[in-house]
């Protein structure tokens, strides 16, 4: 009887330690880029964001001509947050793969923006699991946003729905690009440079901007 | 047939106490990180040229959700847990932060995490790729990247939590920061505008004061960041 308790203890022990050495087994879910490597060594890379149906969440001080959202998200309040913009999003690679979850940050300019064309600091980060976090800044501009997309649906009531491009950044970087920052993982030293560019399709004072973002990357690895 | 019977209750209570004796073994291992807390603080404190972010949690967070892998629950309440398969390991946070603990609301941004690939239970590593973005308007943006190891939580709040079905009210306050920088700290990846080209290092000092077994929580979290070289 003995050595059967001793025998069987020393299992339980056995698939104990197997099982909390596998446990809680992160880390399984990467997704091969789509990518092209150029002739300079760097690698060109689209990320995709739909909108609305990629939208998570977004909230800002209350000078933006659409809701926080989902229902129940607060809006900054402080003094210091008044211009502030925070969105929440999925990623999805060229196939249309959802591969990874990407906040956008950004600091609006005094001004009306909608009235005309001003610019202002934003931050992406992008976190695609089994790859890294991936930091950009850009300059964006609102361009003609306010005039051919958003005023005509505040004065009327009614959507805009139309088909509209136009690459928002404008800089900090060399020909009106914006800069890779870095980050970890396999984006660790992470240089190079990227532009947005929206395809808008419709606006809505309720529901905020539809179409699609690309975030269009070349990157230079270290 | 009772002989059988005897030696097959024998060999499930063996099965039992050999898990149990190793769960217990782990449970007090003393993994050389568990008294990180005076190494990390003391090496930041170390810096001449620091400054510190807090937050209030919950109170000064706008949102949070995951893919599943973490015991929180998202909210607000109309946020759900991210549904796709390749999300399953990310947290996302938005947040408002202060002027170091208790001070004014200066700036918004964002936690985002990824569950590290070597973590592992029998090791002690319950780990997380950590990026935090602070949005400061007027200075710019600074990005800190760490590895954060949440080991000691799971210990002394979590597990007891749910064993008893209690919820969690006290102080425990320690550094969740592991790596990768040597003396447990975290680093400045890079920064925007005012915070352009700063480098160092950072500490995260979690002090959570509430936890119900559903992932409720409050407390205070603490950015304390060296610049190294000092900003001029």
């Amino acid at each position: 009887m003995w050595r059967t308790a001793g025998i069987t203890a020393l299992a339980g022990a056995i698939a104990t330690v197997t099982a909390l050495f596998m446990l809680p087994g992160f880390g399984g879910t990467r997704i091969p880029p789509i990518e092209t490597v150029n002739a300079d060594g760097s690698r060109s890379e689209t990320l995709h964001i739909l909108l609305p149906e990629d939208g998570i969440a977004v909230t800002h001080g209350g000078n933006v001509p659409f809701p926080a959202a989902p229902p129940g998200v607060a809006i900054f309040t402080e003094d210091a947050l008044k211009r502030g913009f925070a969105l929440l999003v999925r990623v999805r690679d060229a196939e249309g793969r959802a591969v990874g979850l990407a906040a956008e940050l950004e600091v609006h300019p005094q001004g009306d923006m909608l009235a005309e064309s001003l610019e202002w600091d934003t931050d992406w980060i992008l976190v695609l699991p089994g790859r890294g976090i991936l930091t950009l800044q850009q300059v964006e501009h609102s361009n003609e946003l306010g005039p051919r997309v958003i005023n005509p649906t505040l004065a009327t009531g009614q959507d805009w729905v139309g088909d509209w491009t136009v690459q928002t950044t404008v800089g900090p970087g060399p020909g009106g690009r914006g800069v890779i920052l870095g980050g970890s993982g396999e984006f660790t030293g992470s240089t190079g440079s990227f532009v947005e560019v929206d395809h808008l399709t419709r606006f809505s004072a309720t529901m905020g901007l539809a179409g699609k973002v690309e975030l269009q990357l070349q990157r230079k690895v270290p | 047939m009772t002989t059988w019977l005897r030696q097959g209750l024998v060999a499930i209570l063996g099965f039992a106490a050999g898990a149990m004796l190793v769960l217990v073994a782990l449970y007090l291992w003393p993994f050389s990180f568990i008294d990180r807390d005076p190494i990390a603080i003391a090496a930041l404190d170390g810096i001449k040229d620091r400054e510190s972010f807090s937050l209030n949690i919950t109170a000064d967070n706008l949102l949070a959700t995951h893919g599943g892998a973490f015991p929180f629950k998202p909210f607000p309440a109309s946020l759900s847990v991210l549904p796709d398969p390749s999300l399953h390991d990310i947290f996302a946070l938005v947040t408002k932060f202060r002027a170091g603990p208790g001070g004014e609301v200066i700036g918004f941004g964002t936690e985002l995490e990824i569950a590290h690939e070597h973590s592992s239970l029998l090791r002690g590593l319950v780990m997380t790729h950590t990026l935090w973005s602070i949005v400061v308007p007027g200075r710019g943006t600074l990005h800190l990247y760490q590895v954060e190891n949440n080991w000691r939580l799971l210990k002394r709040v979590v597990i007891p939590m749910l064993l008893t079905g209690r919820s969690f009210d006290g102080d425990f306050t320690g550094v969740n920061t592991l790596g990768p920088l040597p003396d447990y700290r975290g680093i400045v990846v890079c920064g925007t505008n005012e915070f352009a080209g700063l480098t160092g290092s950072f500490v995260e000092i979690g002090s959570l004061r509430h936890m119900q077994p559903d992932g409720t929580l409050s407390g205070v979290m603490e950015l304390r960041i060296g610049y190294d070289p000092a900003r001029r």
